[in-house]
């Protein structure tokens, strides 16, 4: 990334909200998460169990705990606290929305595995995808897909791996 | 689902609890007719799917279908039994199993409890052996103790946490006292006593064999003598803790199914899997990984995993 | 000492077409499986395993060789062309080889991942050949105070990976020493920090973390730009100009040549690495790019430099013949791999082991002769593979993306055969995607989601061993006391270079222009 485009980035978002999208800003927000994290692992009976080397169960998570606590302490008060990083900077609503979008629909396709089945989902997955981001021709989109999951079921074959086939195949199969 | 349906349509015996709405039935008198699923609850490639594999080649040919291995390891080996227990009471899922899988079940609340399974046979016990290096003051039975006791935990033996739990128990019988470390795996517990960075490591026989004249074989830990053959490739006569009145540790292989299955399925698969094992090519093959076929039926690997879960629930807060 | 007559007997077994023909279907097996993310060499040769029951000795041997070399190169292949390593000792390479990718530079940046890898894998099978008992008297000194050390001397060698903002490097650290310790207790195998999710027991496992932290993170990247210029152009559909008509300018023998500080870096680490038992081809690339950064810092390792492609896959290339020392010098396996070539070996009779020397010469200098050709199949293989995978930068984003993501999804299924490892790598592809936006760098991640759980398993073994005493259990021995004012040096040299590092690019930077040392926060 050019120095140029980091420079016109962060003048651009400078005004809204620009405390929460510092480094300060931002390490605030994990130090309420970790500390999250930190309460529920001490008050939970099986951070305190002593084994038989004496020490705790839970000693070595929060050490892991502690040390993040520490380095985003040190983040919120270095030199660089509030500083804007410029791909923070340009996050927007939409770049959350696709980020989580992209995630759910990866996890709403692996479940679709046991319902059409593996390659009827993937080749639905990847034409669908590529013809929503603009690609054309569709021929080679709905091939891609087809290419992709005919190459993956023919792995999963070979390895062993256990793909639910759908009811596609099982009608051919009788 | 479709497998289900085809075979509702057959038989009369009603599998109980099952997930599958209605009261599917199932075959015993065809059985097996259709492919067998083999669970591996372990990483590919460790001495349970090596087992699994052996015994899957012979599946077309002594059980007259198929046997399919399935690696489903994770969460000390749940992950995989609780893929058993997701699949229905037909017989046509089986998984192997050691004292690993009970030893998870058993030190942890899991969604998959020590009596989730039916067992269908043993296919193999092994006896774990405690070994040290030649020449030191605990190289045979009588000086480790004489030392142990001299120097009460002072002697430092490594082991896998089923194996340690062999030393934990004999241990505990003869009134000793040692310094137990559970390693993963056996190869880190032997690296560090060949280093002598520990005194001991309980391993497997075929490690014990790997080691040849690095080490020595000080006592047999298992629940039953070495076979003449076994004694033969460790150099010598290993002593057999059950010869002094201690109990040793069974480390059974294990074949299981879903618990609610039909009896009559368990013992036909049990005739299969036998056949399998007393098949010449099956043998060869398993000698050949250092291991040997002892076989047990379905009545008495039932006892022997419910005695395993027992002495393990005695002696693993020793190791905790 | 070596009776001719075996060895002779030993070439015309290898050199027999039937062996020929299995080492090279080892090869593009493994070269395939490799570059598939979540597949890796270890379950497919676990599965070819059977297959090689009715094999002879060699065959069986060129077959599981092959896989296994084929499939540690395979990694950089995917590495390279779409920023997602096939396979986890393959993370490094992403960091300069998909720059190079991105620059059009894809075709030198897969040759030199190729040849670097074969150089490093010969010169340590060599390494192997000659030593192998020496080497193997070495890895037994270290125990579990020794190993202590070496991994706090790795760990301060590999201060460099933390990137130019010293807390966010620290910050990633810290995540990875945290996910470390969910799973088991690793003295009393107790379940520990597992949120109350039975399934974590046994923690997480690198391969998820991989493909999520790289894979889907930098797809998840890929698509916001996708549809921002989309948006951007109000949704006209378009066909993506490729960003490059043409795969590239093959690697010179020059610049493969001006890489031999990186080659000699990674095949010096890797091979040490590979001989020690539960450390592994990652922990090579990783440590071998560490240092090799550390090493010149005049090159700017990171910023799609070929040195960087070497030195990483010199790393993790050079612990495949050290990894079988181990099984050789006391037939004990110090790897799954070596494992699973141990079993290969006994179910054709053959008992691996110090004694294999004189009980079965024949078959020893078969496994050594196939450890060697093995690497010029995989320079062919490898070879034919990067030329396809060079034209995939031609691939149209929008279609490069589902296929990735597809690619991810069934990878870290296949990976374990489990669910959980899919979510898993869904939610490390938002912890990856958000360390992307908020700067943090992965590297120290995985360093110490590799490294914490060996050094707390060897630091409470020690202390069980010396029975708590902690001076004991930390100098136990010269070595141990050895490597930890080791450490305490390289630790000083390495401040001081830092130091003076920041100094000069201070100066620099301030003398360019005012703003990008130190910019100012926004305006209040």
């Amino acid at each position: 990334m050019s120095a140029s485009r980091k420079g016109g980035a962060m003048s651009r978002r400078r005004g809204m909200s620009s405390v929460w999208r510092s480094n300060r800003g931002i390490a605030m927000m994990l130090l309420v998460l970790v500390l999250a994290i930190g309460l529920s692992i001490w008050q939970s009976d099986w951070a305190h169990r002593v084994l038989r080397d004496g020490f705790r169960l839970g000693g070595f998570p929060m050490i892991g705990v502690g040390l993040m606590v520490l380095c985003i302490g040190v983040l919120m008060f270095d030199r660089r606290a509030r500083l804007i990083e410029p791909e923070v900077a340009s996050v927007t609503l939409l770049s959350v929305v696709v980020v989580l979008g992209g995630l759910v629909l990866l996890l709403v396709i692996f479940q679709l595995y046991w319902l059409l089945g593996f390659a009827p989902s993937v080749t639905l997955f990847v034409a669908g995808m590529a013809l929503a981001l603009g690609f054309r021709p569709v021929w080679i989109a709905l091939a891609t897909g087809a290419g992709t999951a005919l190459a993956l079921s023919l792995i999963a074959y070979l390895l062993g791996v256990p793909l639910p086939h759908g009811p596609l195949l099982a009608l051919v199969n009788g | 689902m479709f497998k289900t349906l085809k075979m509702a349509t057959v038989s009369v015996v009603v599998a109980t609890g099952m997930t599958l709405g209605g009261g599917a039935a199932f075959a015993a008198d065809d059985y097996p007719s259709q492919a067998i699923q083999f669970i591996v609850p372990y990483s590919a490639g460790g001495g349970q799917d090596r087992w699994a594999r052996v015994i899957a080649s012979g599946g077309s040919e002594h059980l007259g279908q198929s046997i399919n291995v399935e690696v489903r390891p994770g969460a000390g080996s749940t992950v995989g039994w609780a893929h058993l227990l997701s699949q229905p009471a037909d017989g046509y899922t089986m998984m192997i199993g050691s004292l690993s899988p009970q030893l998870s079940v058993l030190s942890e609340e899991l969604p998959v409890t020590h009596d989730d399974i039916a067992i269908v046979n043993i296919v193999s016990d092994f006896n774990v052996i405690l070994m040290s290096l030649p020449g030191s003051d605990w190289a045979d039975w009588d000086s480790m103790v004489a030392y142990a006791e001299a120097n009460p935990g002072a002697l430092t033996i490594g082991g896998t946490v089923a194996q340690a739990l062999a030393v934990a128990a004999v241990f505990d019988q003869a009134g000793l006292e040692g310094n137990v470390i559970t390693y993963p795996g056996t190869a880190a517990a032997v690296t560090d006593m060949l280093g002598g960075h520990i005194d001991m490591a309980v391993v497997t026989p075929a490690s014990a064999i790997g080691l040849g004249d690095q080490a020595v074989s000080v006592a047999n830990l298992g629940a039953r003598p070495n076979s003449d053959e076994m004694n033969a490739q460790l150099g010598g006569d290993v002593p057999w803790v059950g010869d002094m009145g201690y109990d040793g540790l069974p480390q059974p292989r294990w074949i299981g199914v879903h618990p609610d299955t039909p009896v009559e399925i368990i013992d036909k698969l049990d005739e299969g899997i036998r056949a399998i094992l007393e098949a010449p090519s099956t043998q060869s093959l398993i000698r050949a990984l250092g291991e040997e076929v002892i076989y047990q039926d379905r009545a008495s690997a039932q006892a022997a995993y419910d005695r395993a879960g027992d002495t393990i629930r005695t002696y693993l807060p020793l190791l905790q | 000492m070596v009776d001719m007559a075996h060895v002779i007997e030993a070439f015309h077994l290898v050199f027999a077409f039937e062996t020929m023909a299995w080492i090279l279907l080892g090869v593009v097996v493994g070269v395939g499986v490799g570059a598939m993310p979540g597949l890796s060499p270890a379950p497919a040769i676990a599965l070819l395993l059977p297959l090689t029951f009715t094999l002879s000795l060699p065959a069986a041997l060129g077959l599981l060789i092959g896989v296994y070399k084929g499939g540690v190169y395979g990694g950089a292949i995917s590495a390279i062309s779409f920023a997602t390593p096939g396979t986890a000792d393959a993370a490094t390479t992403v960091f300069d080889g998909h720059k190079l990718m991105q620059r059009g530079q894809g075709k030198k940046a897969l040759h030199i991942s190729l040849y670097s890898s074969v150089t490093a894998d010969v010169t340590s099978d060599i390494i192997t050949i000659i030593l192998a008992p020496t080497l193997a008297l070495i890895a037994l000194s270290f125990g579990p105070s020794e190993r202590l050390w070496l991994i706090v001397l790795a760990v301060t060698l590999l201060g460099a990976l933390s990137g130019d903002h010293f807390a966010k490097g620290m910050l990633a650290a810290a995540i990875g020493l945290f996910l470390a310790t969910i799973g088991s207790d690793p003295v009393t195998m107790v379940p520990r920090n597992t949120f109350g999710q039975w399934w974590l027991m046994d923690g997480i496992h690198l391969v998820p973390l991989i493909i999520g932290l790289f894979a889907v993170a930098t797809m998840l990247e890929k698509l916001v730009e996708l549809i921002r210029d989309r948006a951007a152009r109000s949704g006209a559909p378009q066909i993506v100009p490729p960003a490059f008509g043409k795969s590239g300018e093959p690697l010179t023998f020059r610049e493969y040549l001006s890489c031999w500080k990186e080659m000699l870096i990674g095949t010096g680490i890797g091979s040490f690495v590979g001989i020690l038992p539960g450390l592994g081809a990652t922990v090579g690339a990783f440590l071998s790019y560490g240092v090799a950064k550390q090493m010149s810092p005049e090159k700017n390792i990171g910023s799609g430099r070929l040195e960087g492609v070497a030195a990483s896959e010199a790393g993790n290339n050079a612990t495949c013949g050290p990894t079988l020392i181990p099984l050789l010098a006391f037939g004990i396996p110090g790897s799954t791999i070596a494992a699973l070539l141990g079993g290969a070996l006994a179910i054709q009779g053959v008992q691996a082991g110090p004694r294999m020397f004189e009980l079965y010469p024949v078959a020893i200098y078969a496994l050594f002769i196939i450890l060697l050709v093995s690497n010029v199949f995989n320079l062919f293989i490898g070879r034919f593979f990067a030329g396809i995978y060079a034209r995939l930068a031609v691939v149209p984003p929008p279609l490069l993306v589902p296929v990735v993501l597809i690619m991810a999804l069934f990878g870290a299924y296949a990976y374990q055969n489990n669910h959980y490892d899919v979510y898993l790598v869904l939610g490390f592809g938002l912890l990856g995607y958000f360390m992307k936006v908020f700067n943090l760098p992965v590297a120290p991640l995985i360093i110490t989601f590799i490294l914490a759980p060996l050094a707390e398993e060897s630091l409470r073994r020690a202390l069980m061993i010396n029975r708590g005493d902690w001076m004991a259990a930390l100098f136990t021995s010269n070595l141990a006391i050895a490597l930890a004012v080791f450490c305490v040096v390289v630790t000083i040299v390495l401040a001081r270079l830092q130091v003076n590092q920041r100094v000069k690019t201070l100066a620099s930077v301030r003398s360019d222009d005012g703003e990008g040392g130190e910019r100012p926060g926004p305006g209040h």
